[in-house]
């Protein structure tokens, strides 16, 4: 009984703590950009926001979404933007059906966006910190 | 939800909308600001939209984006038109110019002005937006964004020409605006918004039978600005229309409403709206007939509402409304007043 109920209580565990992961804001290792540790974090947000549209070496970024309803999207605009859903919602509402501007295009999940900054020079985008590796380049972790 | 589309072009389409089904009842016995005729009865015609919205990446620099609005009217056939479309090149990080049909941004809801989702209300106050006749035009313009530490500043400069037809009930109202130039500010952040517009050009409204109204060269002065903190919404506008034609000389037109968050999901708000002429004239009672008794014109129109926004989910706003609109014309035999109820349902998706 009392190994049953550790068992559960282990697993729930792990569970928060897959929740509550660390999300790595990724580009593609050809990436040269040097990156302002103080101003890294409102660089990405204007990136993500389509306030700016350049990496701060002054090429072209284009970023990459998980898709609508995933939690990492959730916990990724709301620890970068302070933004839930809602606020996103209003916020975007207000660009797009105006045309002054579009969210960056959701390409699926943490596989597909990592596939999607590997195979593209220009892609930035988040996923699940543990997911990293030689593919692409964490620039960022968002806690 | 969005779809995405990439061709192996590589040209990267997004496709996005919105719907806004709204009702109203009212007791007035002729058609009144954009409410149709004699909807005494609970009418969803002559306001409810659909709204599809297509944006294309043709490459780093080049985005095609059109809106496409299905409309309602009191007659029950929705209309389709191309509410906004154009394409924007943009040369340096700072810079977009663009060329196509727009929205003419003379004040603050302008360019949403048929996305109920973006704002607190049922409608935006006719007695700013209503009266003002240059509502889109086919031109450029160049747009200049410069973001100031938490701020964003854009400047507007545009011009072009343009016609459209307003149905006002059994009315259909034919705007014709050439020569429209003007330039538009904002600045914004997270919390506050600001504008100021200048804008001009020549109108032209054929009412119906056969009577022209020249506004001859219509100058348009607005401002305006919202502050969303916390608990606390509030909007105020104010525009100053000036003519040289023989249909109107000046009218002044403001509006100013709050709204308090009761909860996330609730917010009842209040807004007072009002436009009244300088000097000339202004529009006559429709219940008139225009062409036999062309004197008895209308002073001042105010409005009085009260209303509750539910965001129901991340997408889906339910709004109801009541509003309280007062006419006073020069014959003061003929002053008119209506009460409006109105229910609205905004979807993005």
């Amino acid at each position: 009984m009392w190994q049953k109920i550790i068992t559960i209580f282990v697993f729930c565990l792990i569970l928060i703590s897959e929740v509550q992961a660390d999300i790595a804001v990724i580009v593609n290792p050809k990436n040269a950009a040097v990156w302002d540790n103080e101003k890294i974090k409102n660089q990405i947000k204007d990136i993500f926001l389509n306030v700016k549209d350049k990496f701060p070496d002054g090429t072209s970024a284009k970023p990459v979404d998980q898709n609508e309803g995933r939690q990492i999207r959730r916990d990724f605009y709301s620890k970068i933007a302070g933004k839930d859903d809602a606020a996103m919602n209003v916020y975007w509402s207000n660009l797009i059906f105006t045309g002054n501007g579009r969210p960056p295009k959701a390409v699926g999940d943490d596989a597909n966006v990592k596939k999607h900054v590997s195979e593209n020079a220009n892609s930035i985008g988040y996923i699940s910190s543990e997911l990293v590796d030689a593919t692409v380049k964490s620039i960022y972790t968002v806690k | 939800m969005l779809i995405n589309c990439v061709a192996a072009h590589a040209v990267d389409l997004q496709i996005r909308g919105f719907a806004d089904i709204v009702g109203a009842q009212t007791n007035t016995d002729f058609p009144m600001n954009d409410l149709g005729t004699k909807e005494k009865h609970l009418g969803f015609d002559p306001e409810s939209r659909l709204g599809l919205n297509l944006s294309a990446d043709i490459g780093d620099d080049l985005v095609f984006a059109s809106q496409i609005l299905a409309r309602g009217s009191d007659r029950g056939a929705y209309k389709l038109l191309a509410d906004w479309i154009f394409v924007t090149y943009k040369p340096h990080e700072n810079w977009n110019l663009r060329a196509g049909r727009q929205i003419s941004p003379a004040f603050l809801y302008s360019e949403q002005i048929d996305v109920g989702y973006t704002y607190l209300w049922v409608r935006l106050p006719y007695e700013l937006y209503g009266f003002y006749p240059i509502k889109s035009f086919n031109g450029a313009s160049g747009i200049y964004t410069l973001p100031v530490g938490d701020y964003r500043f854009q400047a507007q400069l545009f011009g072009g020409s343009g016609e459209s037809v307003i149905e006002e009930g059994s009315y259909v109202i034919e705007a014709r605006q050439t020569e429209v130039r003007g330039v538009d500010f904002r600045l914004s952040s997270e919390n506050l918004k600001f504008h100021a517009a200048y804008i001009a050009g020549r109108a032209q409204v054929k009412l119906p039978p056969n009577t022209i109204q020249d506004f001859g060269t219509l100058e348009v002065l607005s401002a305006g600005f919202s502050i969303d903190y916390g608990k606390f919404i509030g909007v105020a506008e104010f525009s100053n229309m000036i003519s040289e034609g023989d249909a109107l000389k000046v009218v002044k037109g403001a509006y100013g409403s709050i709204g308090y968050r009761v909860t996330d999901k609730l917010t009842p708000y209040l807004m007072y709206s009002s436009a009244h002429k300088v000097n000339g004239l202004f529009f006559m009672n429709p219940s008139l007939d225009p062409l036999a008794t062309p004197t008895i014109f209308m002073k001042r129109q105010d409005a009085y509402m009260a209303g509750l926004n539910y965001k129901a989910n991340p997408s889906l706003v339910f709004k109801t409304e009541y509003m309280r609109t007062q006419q006073i014309y020069e014959d003061p035999s003929v002053d008119y007043g209506a009460d409006t109820y109105s229910v609205s349902m905004d979807i993005i998706f």
